[in-house]
C-alpha cells in the first residue's frame, strides 16, 4: 500500500501471529522477507490476474493471502478472478470453500500519478455478490478494518486512501468489525455521509458549520458491501436532512446507492425534510494537471454549499 | 486394422502399468464415456438447463492423469470436467444430480457443470477460459507453504493457452518451482475455431518451454502413455523440482458443446474418421488384449463401468420425480 507505515504494521503483525497468513506484491518490503521469510512473503512478478488467482487457490486451501495490488486501477486487471471465482465460490461449492482473501490497494493520494490510474473503482465492486467491500476514511478505521479483513472469512477488497492513511504511529485499538459504520461526529441537524478520503472535507465542514451553530453529524459507512443501513436510517430518520460526499463519480456511485436505499425505506423517507443532496467528482478521467485535477474533485467549498441547500430547504 | 491403429499403445507397452491398473483404468473410461452419453440424452430430453460440454474422446487423459496421484493430492478442472470428476473419484450419483439442479448434488445445483467435489479432491471446476489455471497454481502455492507434499494436477484445453493469465501462472510456478502438473487435453479446437489458425505453431509444448517448464508430448488417447507422463510429472512436482506440462494431443468424439441438441458438424469428415478409428476405449481395449486379456472379459469390465452409471442415472431420475424417463432415454442412440 506505498508507504502507509501504520497499515502495514498491522500487515506485519498479523504475519508474525498466524502462519497462515501470505503477503503477495510485486516488491514486498526487505525486512518482512527477513521476519517472515520467502515462503510466506512472495515477490511477484507483475502479475496481477494470476496473483490473485493463485491467492484465491491458495485461500481455498487454508492460507489467508493479502494481495497488494498496489494502486486501485489494478484491480481491473484481475477482474475476472475477483468477480467470477473469488466472489462466487463459497456459494457455488456449497459451502464446500471458503476464500479468507484481502486485496489491498490505494485510492488517489497526493501521488498525481496518471491519468490511468488515479481512479476510485470501488463502486463497480458493489454489484457483485460475495464481495466484501471496505473503503476506510480515518487511520484508526483503517487499522483496525485491514485487522478485521485479514481475519474475515471471505474475500474483502480493501481500498484506502494514502491521504486517510499515512502515518506511522499506530492508532489506538477500537472495537469495531467489518459491515459497522462510524460516527465520526455526532450532530443533530445535518447527517453528511462521506467515503474515503471524503471525509477529510467532510469533516473539515463539519467544524465551520459548528461555528455557525449548526451540527453536522458525520458518518463513515467504511464498509460499502455490506452496508451498515440501519445506522445510516437511524441518523438520518434523526436529522432528517441528508448530503452525501465522495470522489468517484458517473452515474451510479456508492453514494448514490446509499441514498437510493435510504430513500426507499419509508421511515426515513417520512423523516426527510429535504431532498438529498450528492456531492461527487466530475465525470471525467482524472486529468493530469494538478489545477484540473483540483477541478475534478469535490471540494470543501462546493460541500459547504449542498450543506447549505440542505438546511434551507423545509417540507 | 485395430492393432495399427492403436500402435502408439502397444508399442508403448511396458512394465510400469500392470495389468490389473490397466483394466481399471478402462473400466473408469468406460464409465466417463457412459456418463457423458448419458448427460448428453438428459440435456436433449431437456431435464436439465445449460451446455454440455462432452468430454468424449479425452477419457485417457482424465483417467490416465488422475490416475497416478494420491490422497494429498488435488485436481483442478475446467467445464469439459465431468471424466475428472469421475476419474478422481466423485460419486457419479451426485455429479449426475448436480447437473440436474437437484439439492442432492455436490453443490446443491448452484455449480451445475462447474461442479466442485471437495471430498473428491476436485478443488475447481473453471467456467472461464485459463482462470483454473491461476487457481490450480495457487493451491499448489498453499502445499508449497505448507509442506503437504500434495501436487495439483490442473486440466485444460488448447484454447487456455490464448489467455494471459495461464502464461502469468506458469511463470510463477517455473519460478517458484511450484508442485503442479499442467495438463493440456490438445484437442486441435478451441470452440468450433482450429487452434493452427489462432497459435503460430501447432506445438504448445514449446509456450510451456518457453517458461523453462519440462514438456511432455504425449498421446492423449493412449490411456498407458498419459499414466506414465503423469507420474514422472507427479514425482518431479513432489521431489521439488518444480512444474511440468504434459501436452496430450487427442480429439472431441462429438463436438464442443450441447445445448437441447447437437451442433451442425463443424470438422472435415474425413479428420473426424481418423480419429474416432484411434477412440481412446478402443486403444486401451486393444492393448489389454496384446497383453492376453480375453475379449469377454473385457466386455464384462466395459459393462460393469456403464452399470455404474445406469444405477446412478436410475437412482438420481427417480428421486428427481421422473421415474420413467430412464426407461424412455435408455434404449435411445447416444450421438
Amino acid at each position: 500500500m506505498n508507504d502507509l507505515g501504520a497499515l502495514d504494521a498491522i500487515v506485519l503483525r498479523e504475519l508474525l501471529d498466524d502462519e497462515r497468513v501470505i503477503y503477495m506484491h510485486t516488491h514486498p518490503p526487505r525486512e518482512w522477507i527477513e521476519k517472515v521469510g520467502r515462503e510466506r512473503v512472495r515477490t511477484c512478478a507483475i502479475s496481477e490476474a494470476a496473483m490473485v488467482g493463485m491467492a484465491v487457490g491458495a485461500a481455498m486451501r487454508g492460507l489467508r493471502p493479502v494481495v497488494d495490488l498496489n494502486r486501485a486501477s489494478f484491480m481491473l486487471c484481475a477482474m475476472d478472478q475477483i468477480c467470477n471465482h473469488a466472489a462466487k465460490i463459497q456459494y457455488l461449492s456449497g459451502g464446500q470453500y471458503t476464500v479468507p482473501l484481502t486485496i489491498t490497494c490505494a485510492l488517489r493520494g497526493d501521488y498525481h500519478v496518471d491519468v490511468g490510474r488515479e481512479h476510485a473503482p470501488y463502486a463497480m465492486f458493489l454489484n457483485v455478490p460475495g464481495l466484501t467491500v471496505v473503503v476506510p476514511g480515518s487511520l484508526p478505521d483503517a487499522t483496525v478494518l485491514l485487522r478485521a479483513s485479514m481475519r474475515y472469512d471471505g474475500p474483502v477488497l480493501f481500498f484506502v486512501s494514502p491521504l486517510v492513511a499515512a502515518g506511522d504511529s499506530t492508532p489506538a485499538w477500537q472495537p469495531l468489525s467489518i459491515g459497522q459504520a462510524r460516527v465520526a461526529r455526532p450532530g443533530d441537524d445535518v447527517t453528511l455521509i462521506a467515503i474515503g478520503a471524503a471525509m477529510l472535507i467532510a469533516m473539515d465542514v463539519a467544524r465551520q458549520f459548528e461555528r455557525d451553530g449548526v451540527s453536522v453529524e458525520v458518518i463513515d459507512p467504511l464498509t460499502l458491501a455490506p452496508l451498515d443501513i440501519g445506522s445510516l436510517r437511524r441518523s438520518v430518520r434523526k436529522t432528517g436532512r441528508l448530503v452525501l460526499v465522495e470522489e468517484a463519480s458517473g452515474d451510479a456511485t456508492a453514494t448514490m446507492g446509499i441514498a437510493a436505499r435510504l430513500l426507499a425505506d419509508a421511515g426515513t423517507f417520512a423523516a426527510l425534510r429535504a431532498a438529498p443532496q450528492l456531492v461527487l467528482g466530475q465525470p471525467v478521467p482524472m486529468p493530469s494537471a494538478l489545477a484540473k485535477e483540483e477541478a475534478v474533485l469535490p471540494s470543501a467549498d462546493q460541500l459547504r454549499a449542498a450543506v447549505e441547500r440542505s438546511l434551507r430547504a423545509a417540507r | 486394422m485395430e492393432a495399427d491403429r492403436c500402435k502408439g499403445s502397444a508399442q508403448l507397452t511396458d512394465s510400469s502399468v500392470s495389468n490389473e491398473v490397466l483394466a481399471d483404468l478402462y473400466l473408469q473410461m468406460c464409465a466417463i464415456r457412459h456418463v457423458d452419453e448419458w448427460l448428453l440424452r438428459l440435456r436433449a430430453a431437456k431435464l436439465f438447463v445449460g451446455a454440455v460440454h462432452p468430454c468424449s474422446g479425452h477419457e485417457a487423459i482424465a483417467v490416465g492423469a488422475g490416475a497416478p496421484s494420491g490422497a494429498r493430492d488435488v485436481v483442478v478442472s475446467y467445464y469439459r470436467g465431468i471424466g475428472h470428476a469421475v476419474a478422481a473419484g466423485a460419486d457419479i450419483r451426485r455429479l449426475v444430480a448436480e447437473r440436474l439442479g437437484l439439492q442432492e448434488g455436490y453443490c446443491y445445483g448452484r455449480a451445475g457443470e462447474f461442479v466442485i467435489c471437495r471430498d473428491a479432491r476436485l478443488q475447481f471446476t473453471a467456467a472461464i477460459i485459463g482462470s483454473g489455471v491461476a487457481i490450480g497454481t495457487g493451491a499448489a502455492l498453499a502445499d508449497q507453504v505448507t509442506s503437504t507434499g500434495g501436487v495439483t494436477i490442473v486440466f485444460f484445453g488448447d484454447g487456455a493457452l490464448g489467455a494471459g493469465i495461464v502464461h502469468e501462472s506458469m511463470n510463477f510456478a517455473a519460478t517458484w518451482a511450484l508442485p503442479v502438473v499442467f495438463v493440456c487435453e490438445h484437442n486441435g479446437y478451441q470452440d468450433h475455431t482450429r487452434t493452427e489458425e489462432v497459435y503460430p505453431s501447432p506445438s504448445l509444448s514449446r509456450l510451456a518451454e518457453g517458461h523453462q517448464i519440462p514438456a511432455d508430448l504425449v498421446d492423449g488417447n493412449d490411456v498407458e502413455a498419459v499414466y506414465r507422463a503423469a507420474s514422472r510429472a507427479l514425482h518431479r512436482a513432489r521431489s521439488g523440482a518444480g512444474p511440468s506440462f504434459i501436452e496430450a494431443r487427442t480429439y472431441l468424439r462429438c463436438f464442443h458443446l450441447q445445448f437441447d441438441e447437437p451442433p451442425p458438424p463443424y470438422r472435415p469428415p474425413d479428420e473426424e474418421a481418423a480419429w474416432l478409428a484411434r477412440d481412446p476405449l478402443t486403444c486401451a481395449r486393444h492393448a489389454l488384449l496384446t497383453r492376453g486379456a480375453e475379449g469377454a472379459e473385457l466386455a464384462a469390465i466395459a459393462r460393469s463401468g456403464q452399470e455404474r452409471v445406469d444405477v446412478a442415472v436410475r437412482e438420481v431420475l427417480r428421486s428427481a420425480g421422473h421415474p420413467a424417463a430412464y426407461a424412455a432415454l435408455a434404449g435411445r442412440p447416444a450421438p
